[in-house]
């Protein structure tokens, strides 16, 4: 399989080949900030107003009140350099318009700012008084650091893994099979049905479902849980043990390249099974970059439609394929809206209805759906330890959130998150359990 | 003295304006070839993509309400009162008979409007010398809003001197004078505006000065986001 970014030094720019690793590297994320800020992309870098009022929207900045944190403020290592090369006063008073050289400390400075003080959530965005994407400000930011080789150690070795063996953690095909086959045996026990298996490279199936490996190392019970609807409802369905990872390093990373030619294999290998439908497994990430970002990387849109599984999930319970009891989920549950698959991802409200009929007694955290606060977790920031402290502490806010729903199950349709929040019931003694929803579902199968 | 008014009051105010005007295209033809490849690069759910609700984003900023109730009067306010400045002003080129609909005095307001504008603009000057936003705060954007203030501040003097001490030398008729020979291409100064080079004609010549200076730095400058914020809310709904 292809690698890319195998070292930091790698990147080339045309013209560029005699200069030193440093100016390469500045130089290729001149470039990209230049392409990347064509037409409507230089108005949203010159649009801000510098009136603050996005900062506690932030839930780093709410968490640690630094202007550092503050919203705008990392928009502006990326504007201010913009501004140095592309606006007029910023090429003749740059003194008087906050207008900065790239150099390769500014890099490094970039990339402090875009991978470790910001999850790429959105929520400034959404919240900007004038509606300045500082979103997407900030993933310009993050695709000028990947040209210029600069993508953190531990998200760098997260993209090599999908690259070259197929999946983020590089789990092997076979511990990938042996992993399906004990999870058939359990489920033949558990629904008593010893016809029941774990469907893998079957074609002509009606769909292929793509999963979070962490599903396959850490959440089995999320895919059993998966696998026992599927079958309650009949499904025609099957894993690809090639591919069968839904995650997207590359989106996180800005390396659009490598996002791109990830999504391309699973684009690929529907093909090649012939299924009809794409399920994308609960991933927040996965679902963006898969579902909203891949057509645009791959120039086409796929030639089959591609959903979540929570939507999947909503429709067996809407259309009776599926029959539930609430009563077998009693204890009070709230949701956590992934920001990729909510706020950037526009699914809200198929999680939410299948949580009320599979759920006695569900309840909303404040904010929440398209204003919810990120976990902390989201952006990449798990694969990069280096930045593990800001994390844990940027999840108070959603800790908080959480306490105040007295809830004792946090459902979240997203392994990622579910991660984060794992580590922040012990870390803020919240004493929740974290489950998939699908999880929830199979629980309350009659 | 006399060419200095002059230069002010005539080819300056030209100059502005059409660094303003062609400044302002510029920017408005690059938005619309933007736009295109920008709808490309932003992908995501529409979010209800209708242009009322953009318009509304855009003028009323319903998150701002949401979040921020209080700054959001406050920052609403400050743009009407500005509007209505900058609509005031036509009255000074001619007479306006739909703005009479409501009889009043020319300028509009009474003076109330540069005073509420000036407080507003000190506000906003304040609060740049405190954290978070000192920090965040370019040179430029101190300038910018001291820039205003000075162009509120000998704005109101012209007014308030008129009406409220007397100062009855330069009246509606001289600025209708000068302004519509500025318009027509037939610049003219009124005798009164440099018979002496003190008082009412000073203050005026600073008040051209500074809004010419206003109007040069429009389209180079954060000031554009007047132009931007319909775009940038409709893109946001796309
Ligand atoms: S709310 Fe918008 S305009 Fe104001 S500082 Fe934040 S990004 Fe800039
Ligand atoms: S995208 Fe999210 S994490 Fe990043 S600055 Fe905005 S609110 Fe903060």
């Amino acid at each position: 399989m292809t690698k890319r970014n195998d070292t930091h030094e790698s990147t080339e720019v045309p013209g560029d080949e005699g200069n030193p690793a440093p100016e390469r590297g500045v130089n290729a994320a001149l470039a990209e900030l230049a392409a990347s800020v064509r037409g409507f992309g230089a108005f949203q870098m010159n649009a801000c107003v510098r009136c603050g009022l996005c900062a506690d929207t932030c839930h780093i900045y709410r968490a640690e009140p630094d202007v550092a944190n503050l919203p705008a403020m990392k928009a502006s290592s990326i504007t201010s350099v913009f501004r140095r090369y592309h606006t007029f006063l910023g090429k003749r008073l740059p003194g008087l318009v906050g207008a900065r050289e790239l150099t390769a400390e500014r890099i490094d400075e970039i990339r402090d700012v875009v991978y470790g003080r910001c999850t790429s959530c959105g929520r400034c965005a959404s919240n900007c008084a004038l509606g300045v994407d500082l979103r997407h400000i900030l993933q310009v930011g993050r695709r000028m650091c990947a040209v210029a080789g600069r993508i953190p150690e531990g998200l760098q070795r997260t993209v090599d893994n999908q690259l070259e063996t197929g999946n983020q953690m590089a789990i092997p095909q076979e511990e990938f099979l042996s992993t399906t086959e004990w999870l058939s045996d359990d489920l033949k026990l558990e629904m008593g049905d010893d016809t029941l298996r774990i469907p893998v490279d079957e074609k002509g199936k009606r769909i292929l479902y793509v999963i979070n490996p962490r599903e396959v190392k850490f959440f089995p019970l999320s895919l059993m849980a998966a696998a026992g609807v599927f079958h309650a409802a009949g499904e025609s369905w099957t894993l690809s043990s090639k591919v069968f990872d839904v995650t997207n390093y590359g989106f996180f990373a800005g390396d659009e390249a490598s996002a791109r030619e990830l999504v391309r294999r699973v684009a690929e290998e529907a093909g090649a099974l012939g299924v009809e439908q794409i399920i994308l497994s609960e991933c927040g990430h996965g679902y963006r970059s898969f579902r909203w970002e891949g057509p645009r990387w791959l120039g086409r849109e796929y030639a089959v439609p591609v959903s979540s599984v929570v939507e999947l999930l909503d429709e067996y319970i809407e259309c009776g394929r599926v029959q539930v009891d609430r009563e077998k989920n009693a204890e009070r549950v709230t949701l956590h809206d992934p920001c990729n698959l909510v706020r950037l991802g526009g699914l809200s409200e198929p999680q939410r209805r299948v949580l009320r009929k599979v759920t006695l007694d569900f309840v909303e955290m404040t904010p929440n759906r398209e204003n919810n606060f990120c976990c902390g977790g989201g952006g990449g920031m798990l694969s990069m330890s280096e930045y593990g402290d800001r994390r844990v502490a940027s999840g108070k806010v959603k800790a908080d959130q959480i306490r105040a729903t007295g809830a004792k199950i946090v459902a979240t349709p997203c392994h990622n998150c579910a991660d984060q929040l794992i580590e922040l019931s012990k870390r803020y003694h919240l004493g929740v359990e974290i489950q998939a929803v699908v999880e929830l579902v199979y629980n309350a199968l009659c | 003295m006399q060419s200095v008014y002059y230069i002010v009051l005539v080819p300056m105010v030209y100059a502005a304006l059409a660094v303003f005007i062609l400044g302002t295209l510029w920017h408005g033809l690059r938005l619309i070839v933007g736009l295109k490849h920008a709808l490309r690069v932003v992908v995501g759910p529409a979010k209800n993509p209708n242009m009322l609700r953009a318009v509304c984003d855009a003028f009323l900023s319903p998150a701002t309400l949401k979040n921020h109730p209080v700054r959001w009067v406050f920052m609403v306010s400050f743009h009407i009162v500005l509007f209505l400045t900058i609509l005031g002003h036509l009255e000074l080129v001619g007479e306006v008979g739909v703005m009479q609909v409501v009889r009043h005095d020319v300028f509009l307001g009474g003076g109330i409007l540069g005073i509420l504008l000036f407080a507003g603009l000190l506000f906003f000057l304040f609060r740049r010398f405190h954290a978070p936003l000192a920090a965040m705060s370019e040179p430029g954007d101190y300038y910018l809003l001291i820039l205003l203030l000075l162009i509120v501040l000998f704005g109101s003097q012209l007014h308030l001197a008129q009406r409220l001490f007397d100062y009855s030398t330069i009246g509606v008729a001289e600025y209708r004078e000068y302004l519509s020979g500025i318009l027509t291409f037939r610049p003219a100064l009124p005798e009164v505006f440099t018979e002496d080079f003190v008082g009412h004609s000073f203050l005026l010549v600073l008040h051209v000065f500074c809004a010419n200076l206003f109007l040069m730095l429009f389209p180079w400058s954060k000031l554009m986001h007047a132009i931007l914020a319909l775009p940038l809310a409709r893109l946001r709904r796309r």
